[in-house]
């Protein structure tokens, strides 16, 4: 099983909640309507499909055993 | 008077008024809705809105009252009757407004069939249009569809999952087929089928009376419910615009201090009615009042969720020759690429971990 590194381009996000809805376990909204992370690193494959739902292509996926971008 | 007024309170108005304060700008901002409700997502309209699993209060862009927290007025319910831009103001219920900056956010309205304006007949674009056909459409109502775009193709997906009787209309040989070409088109329409909707591909309306659409091929299709979707035309008539707004890379028009975000722009000569550019570009007007000019330059992407099918596209199938399809009707992905072989647009179906590689893939092709 991979672990996933998980950032956030806060400059790009708007708010869409997308990420919320794919992996709540792993992404907020803070006071702003801005997407924050709960956790950095995750197992969750979740954030694949959140990484890919993000309208503005805001969230990246690293996983961490290869380095590569993973989503 | 010192002061943004931006018209229109949909997403692109509402996201530039946000990236102002967000920016740092201090100067008042007035945000101007014909509609009644508070700034709203309308992705869901066509789908969980209608399908009765989300509901009004969960389409707020952000909370109810919060617009005033973030110095933002809202003057919801009215319509701007007129823009005079030699003395900057604009007209709202016969009372000016005076505006430094002006920006047009004012989105597209549905297209309408000339002559068909019976009580049973909706389009859908605006929450009230959400509203009225949640109520019309119920278990075993026959609805038709008029046009195998995005809204029609989300509505029948919708309807049918209601239990709804659904029959689309289109004059194209396949669905979705300005966008995704006829090959693509095809493996949708299969999809659709066999999720039970009926489709009329490839013919032309002869007659729409109020029970039935008569084609000329002369198949005559009963409705409980019609909804016309065929497009939405820009909203830009109050600059005397007829096909969309033109500006620059950062949203600036030909008039000095007016910009334009959003469905209603053409965007450094391209017209795009995507959620992601509509924020897109609001981000890009907002940094050039303030003074700092970013530019919007990104991919278009968007997405559609119809019959158990997640669609993703990233950038755009304008000038495609070809297309490489992989897949089948539950999962694929369609590469479209043009004549010298780069690659213009990728569209997913049901497979949104790729959608960061095609991003990075047609970006590197740029």
């Amino acid at each position: 099983m991979s672990t996933y590194l998980v950032e956030i381009d806060r400059s790009l996000c708007s708010g869409f909640g997308s990420c919320l809805k794919e992996a709540p376990t792993v992404f907020t909204l803070d006071g702003d309507g801005v997407a924050t992370l709960l956790v950095a690193e995750t197992g969750n494959e979740a954030v694949l499909s959140a990484a890919g739902s993000c309208p503005m292509g805001a969230i990246a996926v690293y996983d961490l055993e290869t380095g590569e971008e993973a989503a | 008077m010192n002061g943004v007024v931006i018209v229109g309170a949909g997403l692109a108005g509402a996201r530039c008024a946000e990236a102002l304060r967000a920016g740092g700008a201090e100067i008042p901002i007035t945000l101007v809705g014909d509609e009644r409700a508070e700034p709203y997502e309308r992705p869901a309209l066509s789908k969980e809105f209608l399908a009765g699993t989300l509901h009004e209060d969960d389409l707020f862009l952000r909370p109810p009252g919060s617009w005033a927290d973030k110095g933002v007025e809202l003057r919801l319910g009215s319509p701007v009757e007129r823009i005079d831009l030699r003395r900057r103001t604009v007209l709202i219920g016969g009372a000016e407004l005076s505006w430094s900056h002006l920006v047009l956010a004012t989105g597209t309205r549905a297209r309408r069939l000339p002559g068909v304006g019976f009580p049973n007949v909706h389009h859908l674009r605006t929450l009230a249009d959400a509203v009225a056909l949640r109520a019309a459409i119920n278990h075993g109502t026959r609805l038709v569809v008029i046009g195998a775009g995005f809204v029609g193709a989300e509505v029948a997906s919708t309807a049918a999952g209601l239990g709804a009787h659904v029959t689309i209309i289109e004059a194209e040989t396949s669905p979705l087929a300005r966008v995704a070409g006829a090959e693509v088109g095809r493996l949708l329409a299969s999809r659709w089928r066999a999720e039970g909707v009926a489709l009329h591909l490839g013919t032309l309306i002869a007659r729409v009376t109020p029970a039935r659409v008569e084609l000329v091929d002369g198949a005559a299709i009963p409705y409980d419910v019609l909804l016309v979707a065929i497009g939405a035309e820009p909203a830009s008539e109050l600059l005397g615009a007829d096909a969309g707004i033109p500006t620059d890379a950062c949203g600036r028009t030909a008039h000095d201090g007016v910009y334009a975000c959003g469905d209603v722009a053409r965007f450094e000569g391209r017209r795009l009615e995507h959620w992601t550019s509509a924020s897109g570009q609001a981000a890009a007007v907002a940094s050039t009042i303030i003074g700092a000019p970013r530019p919007y330059t990104g991919t278009p992407y968007f997405w559609s969720d119809q019959f158990g099918l997640r669609l993703q596209m990233v950038g755009t199938t304008a000038g495609w020759s070809h297309v490489e399809l992989d897949g089948d009707a539950a999962s694929f992905r369609a590469r479209y690429v043009d004549a010298a072989g780069k690659p213009v647009a990728v569209l997913l179906g049901n497979r949104a971990a790729e959608v960061g590689p095609a991003r990075r893939e047609l970006a590197a092709a740029a």
